[in-house]
């Protein structure tokens, strides 16, 4: 019997950008895959400082929230890079070391979890790409969106590292490529393709850092003429989206360029309307775009 | 191995003593030979004076101060580094142990800490405000709780991570 799902959607999206959490549930079960009823799952922890700064913590804390998803008998959906990132790596250090899982779970006894390994986490695209796959993904696109010159932007936490990601070739990614050409839209390749957001720079105090981050980014897509960045990670997201519209005044030479977080645009090429999708609350919009997305002539 | 032992000795002056005894550094440095393949990380491309070989070998690894230097919080696990390393080394591994060390000697930066205390003591890396309450009713989503926040504030104490951080009474409850 096949496991439910559970969705992990992280803290940036329940706190900020729940709509992306509403979208997952209304349109995962519509491509086959079933999302279970909401449980409380708490930060992943975040993979980057908290995990630099206390490895074990970082550790014990993401195996309870695996142990939430084992005592639902679920597997986990990840709405996020950070959260699958976090998740993959503690996952396979447990199933993979029986003195570090016994270790850990002396610690998850003080809160009565106890953790045997069976969860099975993967990344939002990850599911769609390998459950789904990309003919039964187009057999639900009733209005492809092949006005849009897409950029991919995978991410740097769900491409590395790739032994545990097991998402797509870290150095030549394709995969969010493959699944935007099921939805229509116009892959444009392009050079840059695997550069970081830079979003967590910010929080090592290198503002300029991230800046540069964003700017060589959007500079790389408009190079290559594509019209929009498409993502499938909420801090991405919030770099290019957010960082686009704090930073305008040194971002002189960019073109304003909308970021769409995939789930948007899956819904709107399975004819959802646009009102549901949440795109008019991005901080950078394309007019043209959203006449699209509405269905008018633009 | 004349070259790596090379790289061995040139490394070993620039690197206080105490430094190389602490991260096990006699068995890692031998082996880089700044082939410069770590360049791949993309943190290069914009933040001014930062690259692995530099920030790894010479930067973090040799400064005085490799505890408070501010490039060390700017490897942001990426992996890149490790996946090109014609020697399987691990840049982002030692970056991590030396991470964890700043931040027990209180040497990170203050963002660090805060999303720190922010994990460990609501169990969420971002503050939930009236306006994720609205959002998120408006959406037809369940509120949020902070009913985990306790077992993760105890998870946090018995491993160590509030070590270093000051919990305010009114937050533990």
């Amino acid at each position: 019997m096949t496991k439910p799902n559970l969705l992990f959607t992280g803290c940036l999206i329940e706190v900020n950008y729940p709509y992306l959490e509403k979208l997952a549930n209304d349109l995962l079960p519509k491509i086959g895959l079933g999302i279970s009823d909401r449980i409380e799952f708490m930060c992943c922890p975040e993979p980057i400082s908290f995990r630099g700064a206390t490895d074990y913590s970082w550790l014990v804390l993401a195996a309870r929230n695996l142990c939430l998803a084992e005592q639902k008998g679920a597997n986990i959906i990840s709405l996020c890079n950070g959260c699958e990132n976090t998740l993959a790596q503690a996952n396979i250090m447990l199933q993979n070391d029986p003195e570090l899982l016994e270790k850990v779970n002396r610690d998850l006894a003080e809160i009565g979890f106890n953790y045997k390994g069976t969860v099975k986490t993967r990344h939002f695209l990850q599911a769609i790409y390998e459950e789904v796959g990309l003919e039964k993904l187009k057999s639900f696109v009733t209005r492809p969106l092949s006005f849009l010159k897409g950029a991919s932007h995978a991410g740097c936490h769900l491409l590395n590292p790739a032994d545990i990601l097991k998402f797509d070739d870290p150095l030549d990614p394709v995969v969010l490529d493959e699944l935007m050409d099921a939805l229509g839209i116009e892959v444009i390749d392009y050079e840059g393709k695997t550069l970081c957001c830079g979003v967590s720079l910010a929080t090592a105090d290198d503002r300029e850092g991230s800046i540069n981050a964003l700017k060589t980014k959007l500079l790389a897509t408009q190079k290559y003429d594509a019209d929009c960045l498409i993502v499938g990670c909420p801090f991405c997201f919030k770099q290019y989206d957010v960082g686009q519209r704090l930073n305008r005044k040194r971002l002189d030479e960019v073109e304003p360029t909308p970021v769409y977080y995939y789930l948007q645009l899956l819904g709107l090429a399975m004819g959802l309307p646009f009102e549901e999708t949440s795109i008019s609350t991005h901080k950078i919009k394309s007019q043209a775009h959203m006449a699209l997305f509405k269905g008018e002539e633009a | 191995m004349i070259i790596a032992s090379g790289v061995f000795f040139v490394t070993i002056i620039k690197t206080p003593t105490s430094i190389v005894k602490q991260f096990n550094l006699e068995k890692f440095l031998p082996y880089c030979l700044k082939c410069s393949n770590c360049q791949i990380c993309p943190v290069t491309d914009f933040s001014e004076d930062y690259t692995p070989t530099e920030s790894f070998v010479y930067d973090i690894i040799s400064s005085e101060d490799p505890l408070g230097n501010v490039n060390l919080w700017k490897c942001v696990s990426c992996h890149y580094c490790q996946d090109v390393c014609p020697f399987g080394l691990s840049p982002h591994n030692l970056f991590m142990e030396i991470k964890a060390a700043s931040y027990s000697e209180g040497k990170s930066p203050s963002a660090v800490t805060s999303l720190i205390k922010s994990i460990v003591t609501t169990g969420r890396g971002f503050g939930v405000s009236t306006r994720t309450d609205k959002m998120r009713e408006k959406l037809g989503l369940s509120p949020l709780t902070s009913n985990g926040a306790k077992d993760v504030l105890k998870l946090s104490e018995i491993t160590g991570a509030t070590k270093h951080i000051i919990i305010e009474k009114e937050e533990e409850q």
